[in-house]
C-alpha cells in the first residue's frame, strides 16, 4: 500500500507493507538517526515527533501515519545547536546511541514547558524523559546539560 | 599541562548527537543479504534430524546452513590475547544445542521477512536431553554438557568437561586452615563465615550486536562489526574459516556501547561464512531478545567467604571458595574467576594467609562472559559484605576496620605475582594509592559519624548508611599490547592511527589529548582514526580498563618520537643541530632566537620541495604492571519497612584514578559505572523458566535503572599521579561499578538490621527477610 | 517474530468499521503499541482514527472520553485535570512514558483487560462506564467481570462527574516498570461525610477488581478499626497470585499497605 507523510517538512509518498512499523520505514528511507534498541516500547531510541508530539516509532504502524507529519532528529538538529553544545561539553553522550531520540524529546519538552504543560523543575523534566534509557552515562551528565539548556534552576 | 586534565568535548559528539549514520547497521550496504539464526527452543538437546529443503526452495532465500555445512573447528569466542585462557569449546554450529537460544541453523535471504519465513520452514527433530539448570548441581552431574572429544584448552586451565568443569583455579599463601583454626580457638579472635550469591547481569548496551561482511575488489573479506576487539576478530575468523589473516579486514565503526558484551565474536563468524560462500554482502543485526537470550551475561556466582581477625581488627586470613556459572560455553571463564580474587584480595594486604579456590561450571543457561568489573564486582560484593559482618562482630566501625587493613602507597601484595589473568601475574609495588584518603573523604561527605547505626525513622521508612571499597587494574600486564602511529600532514596537523577501540567512551579524544600534550599542539590538530585492521596498528582492544593506560602510553611514545623527528628535521632546515632548537607546537626556533621555521612551513617543504619525506612515528606499549585505581563508596539508603523497597538517597564515590586526562569524560565513566552497579544491586533481576528459558528477555522485564531511579551521585577524584601511566593516568572504566552492591547491602543492614546476601536486593526479598 | 497484517483499512464511520469487523480475521487497531508485541496474523486491520471517537467532552453529568483518545490527550484535558483534584492526571502520568501515552488509546487500554494495567484500576475506583457500539453501555466492573463483547467496538469511557475524593497507589521497584500491585480508592463527599466507597486493586497480577467487602466495611465507617477491617477484608476477598517476577504473597501484603495508605489519603 501507499502512504503520504510529511517528514521533516517535506511530503513523501512511500510504498509500504501494512505490517511495517514506522521505525522500519524511516530507516529504510534513510532517516538513520532513528534507532532500534529494544523493540518493546521501552528505550526511547526510536522516538520521533508525530504531529509535533513524541511517539515511539517502533510501536506505531506505518500505515496509520498516512496523512500525518513526522519529525526526526535530522529535522531539528540545526535548531538544537545550543543543546548539542551543552550535552557535548558535559561529555554526556557516550556511545551516542540514545542521543538522537533524547534530543527529539528535549525539543518536545522545551515546547511543552513554553506551553505551560510541563513544569520547569528538575523532577518534572526527569519524569518527562523517563522513557529515554541510557546505559552509558548514568543520566546525570545528560541532566546537567538539559537543565542548563532549559534554564531549570 | 594544557591539553590533558581538560574537559575537551568528544571528537564525535556533534555527529553522534545529531544522529549521523555511523553505526554498523546504518552503513551496511543496502543490498546486503539479511541473515537470521534459528535458535534452540530447548536447554539441552541433540539434533536428530534437520531438514532445510523447504526453506531452500523459497524464493529469495540464498543460503541455509546447519552444522553439516560448516567447518567443525572448535574455538573460543572470547576476545582475548592469543593463546587465550578460555576453552575452545564452541563450534560455529553444532549437533548439540546447549541453551535456549543456541544456534541451530542460519538463513540468508533477500529481506527480513523472507528470512523469518524461511526459519519457520526448517524442520528440526530434537533428542531432548536432561539439562543442568542449577549451577550448584553441575559438577559431576550425569548430564554432561560438553560430551564431545574434540574440545580443548590452550594450556592448563583446570578444564574437565566430563565433570562439567570449564576451568578451575586454586592458590594459597600461608596455612589458611591453621590460622582459621587458631582464631576459632582464641577468645581474642573472631571468625566470619558466610555465603553470597550474585546474578547474571546483562550489559544492555543500547546498540544491539551487529555485523556485516562483503568481498572487496581484490577478493578479500571485509567485516564491519560492532566489536571491542577488531584484531582478535580478524585472528579468530581466520582460524575458524581457514582464510589467511592477510585476506581479512576488520573495521570497527562507531559502537553503541559494549561494557564487555562486545568482547567476543557474536555474529562475525556467521556473516563471514555467508559472504565467503555467496560472495555477497551479508548482515546480521541481533534483536534485543537475541541480545538477552543468545549473547552472554555476567557470570553468576556463589561465594563462601571466611575472614579471621584479631579482636582489635587486624585481619589475619581471607579464604574464598567460589563457584562460577559460565552457562553453556566457557568464554572468559577462568579469567573472570581469577579477577574475583586478584582484584579484591590485595586490598587487604596485611594478612598472614590468603586462599582462593574456585571452579567454573558449565550449565545449560545463557553463556556468561566479559562484563565491566569482570569478576571483581562479584568478589567485591562478597568480601565487602563479609567485612561489614566482621566489623559488627568485632563491635568496630566498618570504616575503622578498613583503615586498619588496607593497602597503601609503597606496599605490595604477593597476590600480584601469583594471580594474573589465566596465568601467573606480575610483581608490583604500588606507586600511587589514595585509598585511605578516599575513605576518609567519603566518610566526611556522607557524614558517617553522625549517621552510622542511628537508624533515623520517617514514618515506615528507616535510613541507613553503608560503605565499600574497591580496586581494579589498568590493562593486563605483560600480555596486552597497544600501539599507535602518528603522521604529520602538510598543514601541520597530525593523523593519529590507533587500534584502540572507542566504544563510546571517548577514548579517541583522550588519546588525541595525550598526543597533543606531548606535541604541544591543540587536540583539534590531532585527527584520530581508530580500529581498522588494514589501516591502524595492532591493539588488543578495549577491555580490562586498558585504553588510557596501555594505548595511551603507546600514543605518548609515538608522540614523543614524532616530537624528536620534528626537532631534528626543523634543526636541519635551519642548519642547526637538534640540541640548538626548540619546538613549541607551532614553531621550531633556534634557542638563541636567531631563526625559526613554522611546523607548517617545515611540513610543506618536506612534502613538496626539499629533501622530501613523510614524518611518521610509531609507539607500542605493553604494561609491565597493571596499576590499580581505587574507590571508596558511601551510600545512604532509606528502606520502607512496610514494603521492603530500598531507595538510595545519596551516593558518594571518591576515586583515585591517577590523572584524569579528561575530567568530564572521567566523571561520566564514574557516574555511568555507579548506575550500572546500582542496577545490579537493586533492579536487574534475572528469571528463568523451569525448563531453562530466560524470561527476563526484554527491557520491559529486565529493568535497568531509569533516570528516576538514579540517586544524587557525588563523584570526586583525588589528585594522584601514577608514574608509569601517561601523564600520571591509571584507569576509570571499571572501578566505578564495583562498589554499589556491597555498599548498598551494608547500608540496608545498617537501616534495618537485615543482611541480604544475594543480589539483587528486590523489595520482595528485603520484605520477607524482615519478616523472618 | 512480528505481528503480520495482510490488509489495512481506515473507515470513515463507526457503522462501516463495525461491518468490516464482522469479517473473519478482522481486528480493531488502537494505538498498536501492545498489539505490536504479539506475533499473530491480522487479516484485516481496522484503524479507527477517522471514525470520530477521539474527543473528550462533558455530557449529562459524565466526562466522556472517546475510545480513540490517546492516554496523553486524556491526561492533559481540562475536564480530567480539574476532576477530583487531578487524580486521573496523576495516575495516568505514571503509565510508562510520554512517548507511549501519546500513542496508546483509551480503547486499546480498557478492552484487553490487561492485568498489569494502572489505568483500569484508576478508573475502576470511580463511577465509570464503558460503551460499545453494539453491546451498548455498561458499568466498568460489569465489563471486567464478564466476557468481552465479541466483534464489537468500544466507543466511549464515561466517568460520572460527582464530588469524589480519590487516591491511586502503586508499588514498583524501578519507577519505570509495571506495577507489582496497584490500588485505587475513592469516596463520594456528601454532607461532610464520605460515602459510596470504591476500592479497586489491580496487578494481582489479574485485572483490577473491586473489593466489595472492603467497600461495605468502609461504608459503615472509616475509623481506625474499620480501616483495619477493610484492609483485611480486601486481602481475604481478592485473589493474589505469582507470576515469574513477584509472588502472590508479596502482592497481597503490599496491597494491604497501599489500600491503607489510599484510605488515609481519601480521608485526608
Ligand atoms: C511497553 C509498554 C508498557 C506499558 N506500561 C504500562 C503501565 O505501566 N501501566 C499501564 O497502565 N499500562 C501500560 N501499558 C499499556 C498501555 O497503556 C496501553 O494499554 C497499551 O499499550 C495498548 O494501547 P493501544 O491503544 O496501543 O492498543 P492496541 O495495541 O492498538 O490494541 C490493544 C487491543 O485492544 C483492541 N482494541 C483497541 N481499541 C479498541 C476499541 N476501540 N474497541 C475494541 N477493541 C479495541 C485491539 O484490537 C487490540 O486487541 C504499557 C504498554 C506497553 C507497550
Ligand atoms: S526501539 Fe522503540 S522504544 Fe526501544
Ligand atoms: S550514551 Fe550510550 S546509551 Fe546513552
Amino acid at each position: 500500500m501507499k502512504i503520504k507523510v510529511k517528514v521533516n517538512g517535506e511530503w513523501k509518498e512511500w510504498e509500504i507493507d501494512p505490517s511495517d512499523y514506522l521505525l522500519d520505514v524511516l530507516r529504510r528511507e534513510g532517516y538513520l538517526s532513528v534507532k532500534r534498541a529494544c523493540d518493546t516500547g521501552t528505550c526511547g531510541a526510536c522516538t520521533v515527533l508525530v504531529d509535533g508530539f513524541p511517539a515511539l516509532s517502533c510501536s506505531v504502524l506505518a500505515a496509520t501515519m498516512d496523512g500525518h507529519e513526522i519529525t526526526t532528529a535530522e529535522g531539528i538538529a540545526d535548531e538544537m545547536e545550543e543543546y548539542i553544545k551543552a550535552l557535548a561539553s558535559e561529555g554526556a553522550e557516550q556511545c551516542g546511541f540514545c542521543s538522537p531520540g533524547l534530543m527529539v524529546m528535549v525539543y518536545a519538552l522545551k515546547k511543552e514547558i513554553e506551553n505551560g504543560k510541563v513544569e520547569k523543575n528538575e523532577e518534572a523534566v526527569k519524569r518527562y524523559l523517563i522513557g529515554n534509557l541510557c546505559r552509558c552515562s548514568g543520566y546525570l551528565g545528560q541532566q546537567r546539560a538539559i537543565f542548563k539548556f532549559l534554564g531549570v534552576k | 599541562m594544557r591539553e590533558v586534565k581538560k574537559s575537551v568535548p568528544k571528537k564525535d559528539s556533534y555527529g553522534l548527537i545529531r544522529g549521523k549514520p555511523v553505526y554498523t547497521d546504518d552503513i551496511a550496504p543496502r543490498d546486503s543479504l539479511i541473515v537470521k539464526v534459528l535458535r534452540s527452543p530447548h536447554a539441552f538437546a541433540r539434533i536428530k534430524s534437520i531438514d532445510t529443503s523447504e526453506a531452500l526452495t523459497m524464493s529469495g532465500v540464498e543460503l541455509v546452513l546447519t552444522y553439516k555445512d560448516v567447518p567443525r573447528k572448535p574455538i573460543t569466542r572470547a576476545g582475548q590475547g592469543y593463546p587465550e585462557p578460555s576453552p575452545y569449546d564452541k563450534f560455529i554450529l553444532d549437533e548439540y544445542v546447549r541453551y535456549v537460544g543456541d544456534e541451530v541453523a542460519v538463513v540468508a535471504a533477500k529481506d527480513e521477512r523472507t528470512a523469518e519465513e524461511a526459519l519457520k520452514k526448517i524442520k528440526v527433530e530434537y533428542d531432548v536431553l536432561e539439562p543442568v539448570l542449577d549451577f550448584e548441581k553441575a559438577e559431576g552431574n550425569p548430564s554432561v554438557i560438553h560430551p564431545e572429544d574434540d574440545i580443548f584448552p590452550q594450556f592448563d586451565i583446570g578444564f574437565d568437561p566430563k565433570r562439567n568443569i570449564a576451568a578451575s583455579y586454586e592458590m594459597e599463601i600461608g596455612d589458611v586452615d591453621e590460622i582459621i583454626k587458631e582464631c576459632e580457638e582464641d577468645p581474642d579472635c573472631v571468625v566470619v563465615k558466610d555465603r553470597f550469591y550474585t546474578q547474571a547481569q546483562a550489559h544492555v548496551m543500547l546498540e544491539p550486536h551487529a555485523s556485516f561482511a562483503y568481498i572487496d575488489m581484490s577478493g578479500r573479506l571485509v567485516i564491519v562489526t560492532s566489536t571491542q576487539t577488531p584484531f582478535h576478530v580478524r585472528r579468530q575468523v581466520s582460524m575458524v574459516l581457514g582464510i589467511p589473516i592477510k585476506d581479512i579486514r576488520v573495521i570497527k565503526p562507531r559502537i553503541g556501547g559494549g561494557f564487555g558484551g562486545k568482547q567476543a565474536l557474536h555474529g562475525e563468524l556467521i556473516v563471514s561464512l555467508v559472504t565467503w560462500k555467496t560472495k555477497k554482502p551479508a548482515k546480521l543485526v541481533y534483536t534485543r531478545r537475541e541480545v538477552f537470550e543468545a549473547t552472554y551475561t555476567r557470570h553468576p556466582s556463589r561465594f563462601d567467604v571466611t575472614l579471621a581477625a584479631t579482636k582489635d581488627g587486624k585481619l589475619r586470613a581471607i579464604a574464598y571458595d567460589v563457584l562460577w556459572d559460565t552457562g553453556a560455553y566457557g568464554e572468559h571463564a577462568l579469567t573472570t574467576l581469577m579477577v574475583a580474587g586478584s582484584k579484591t584480595l590485595p586490598m587487604y594486604n596485611k594478612v598472614d594467609g590468603v586462599r582462593f579456590r574456585g571452579k567454573v561450571v558449565y550449565t545449560n543457561h545463557v553463556p556468561a562472559g566479559a562484563y565491566r568489573g569482570y569478576g571483581a564486582i562479584q568478589g567485591n560484593f562478597a568480601l565487602e559484605s563479609a567485612m561489614d559482618i566482621l566489623a559488627e562482630k568485632l563491635g568496630m566501625d566498618p570504616v575503622e576496620l578498613r583503615l586498619k587493613n588496607i593497602i597503601r602507597e609503597g606496599e605490595t601484595s604477593p597476590i600480584f605475582k601469583i594471580m594474573g589473568e589465566g596465568r601467573e601475574g606480575t610483581d608490583m609495588i604500588i606507586k600511587s594509592c589514595k585509598l585511605e584518603q578516599a575513605i576518609r573523604r567519603g566518610a566526611e561527605i556522607i557524614n558517617w559519624e553522625k549517621k552510622f547505626r542511628k537508624r533515623e525513622k520517617r514514618g515506615s521508612k528507616v535510613k541507613g548508611v553503608g560503605m565499600a571499597i574497591a580496586m581494579q587494574g589498568s590493562g593486563i600486564a605483560n600480555i596486552d599490547m597497544g600501539s599507535a602511529i602518528i603522521k604529520l600532514n602538510d598543514d601541520g596537523s597530525f593523523n593519529l592511527l590507533v587500534g584502540a577501540t572507542d566504544l563510546g567512551t571517548g577514548s579517541d579524544t583522550i588519546l588525541a589529548q595525550i598526543a597533543a600534550e606531548v606535541l604541544g599542539v591543540s587536540t583539534d590538530d590531532i585527527i584520530v582514526y581508530s580500529s581498522d585492521t588494514d589501516l591502524t596498528p595492532f591493539d588488543a582492544g578495549a577491555y580490562a580498563s586498558s585504553t588510557t593506560y596501555v594505548s595511551g602510553n603507546a600514543v605518548r611514545i609515538a608522540a614523543e618520537k614524532m616530537k624528536k623527528l620534528i626537532i631534528e628535521e626543523g634543526a636541519r632546515k635551519l642548519g642547526l643541530g637538534p640540541e640548538e632548537v626548540e619546538f613549541d607546537g607551532k614553531v621550531i626556533r633556534a634557542k638563541d632566537g636567531s631563526k625559526e621555521v613554522t611546523l607548517k612551513e617545515l611540513a610543506t617543504v618536506r612534502y613538496y620541495t626539499e629533501d622530501q619525506k613523510q614524518l611518521i612515528a610509531d609507539g607500542s606499549f605493553v604494561g609491565p604492571e597493571s596499576p590499580p585505581p581505587y574507590a571508596a563508596t558511601f551510600v545512604e539508603v532509606e528502606v520502607d519497612t512496610e514494603t521492603g523497597k530500598v531507595d538510595v538517597l545519596k551516593y558518594v564515590s571518591i576515586l583515585d584514578i591517577g590523572t584524569p586526562i579528561n575530567p568530564a569524560l572521567a566523571r561520566i565513566q564514574a557516574e555511568g559505572g555507579a548506575v550500572q552497579g546500582i542496577g545490579m544491586a537493586l533492579y536487574e533481576d534475572v528469571k528463568y523458566s523451569s525448563s531453562g528459558k530466560l524470561l527476563t528477555n526484554n527491557l520491559m522485564y529486565y529493568k535497568i535503572p531509569s533516570r528516576l531511579d538514579v540517586p544524587d551521585i557525588h563523584v570526586e577524584f583525588l589528585e594522584s599521579y601514577e608514574p608509569t601511566g601517561p601523564f600520571g593516568a591509571k584507569s576509570v572504566a571499571e572501578i566505578g561499578i564495583d562498589t554499589p552492591p556491597a555498599a548498598i547491602a551494608n547500608a540496608v543492614y545498617d537501616a534495618i538490621g537485615v543482611r541480604i546476601k544475594s543480589l539483587p536486593l528486590t523489595p520482595e526479598k528485603v520484605f520477607f527477610a524482615m519478616k523472618k | 517474530m512480528a505481528l503480520r497484517i495482510l490488509e489495512y483499512v481506515r473507515p470513515k464511520t463507526l457503522e462501516e468499521a463495525f461491518e468490516l469487523l464482522q469479517n473473519e480475521g478482522a481486528e480493531i487497531l488502537g494505538g498498536t503499541t501492545y498489539a505490536r508485541l504479539s506475533s499473530r496474523t491480522i487479516k484485516l486491520a481496522i484503524d479507527l482514527q477517522d471514525v470520530g471517537i477521539s474527543d473528550i467532552y462533558e455530557e449529562d453529568g459524565y466526562i466522556v472520553v472517546g475510545a480513540m483518545a490517546r492516554l496523553a490527550n486524556m491526561q492533559f484535558h481540562d475536564l480530567i485535570m480539574n476532576y477530583a483534584n487531578g487524580y486521573l492526571y496523576d495516575a495516568i502520568s505514571y503509565v510508562w512514558s510520554v512517548q507511549l501515552r501519546n500513542i496508546a488509546t483509551v480503547g486499546g487500554t480498557v478492552v484487553p483487560k490487561w492485568g498489569f494495567s494502572d489505568f483500569i484500576t484508576a478508573v475502576l475506583a470511580l463511577s465509570t462506564e464503558v460503551e460499545f457500539y453494539k453491546a451498548g453501555r455498561m458499568k466498568l466492573e460489569d465489563f471486567l467481570e464478564n466476557p468481552t463483547p465479541r466483534k464489537d467496538i468500544m466507543t466511549k469511557l464515561l466517568i460520572k462527574k460527582e464530588p469524589r475524593k480519590a487516591s491511586f497507589k502503586f508499588m514498583r521497584n524501578s519507577v519505570y516498570d509495571f506495577s507489582i500491585v496497584n490500588a485505587a480508592l475513592s469516596a463520594k463527599e456528601e454532607e461532610g461525610k464520605l460515602v459510596d466507597w470504591r476500592v479497586a486493586v489491580g496487578a494481582r497480577p489479574g485485572v483490577a477488581a473491586l473489593s466489595r467487602k472492603a467497600m461495605e466495611v468502609l461504608n459503615e465507617g472509616y475509623d481506625d478499626e474499620h480501616i483495619e477491617r477493610a484492609v483485611n477484608a480486601m486481602k481475604e476477598e481478592l485473589k493474589f497470585a505469582d507470576d515469574f517476577r513477584w509472588s502472590g504473597e508479596y502482592r497481597k501484603e503490599v496491597a494491604g499497605v497501599l489500600v491503607k495508605k489510599a484510605i488515609g489519603e481519601v480521608i485526608g
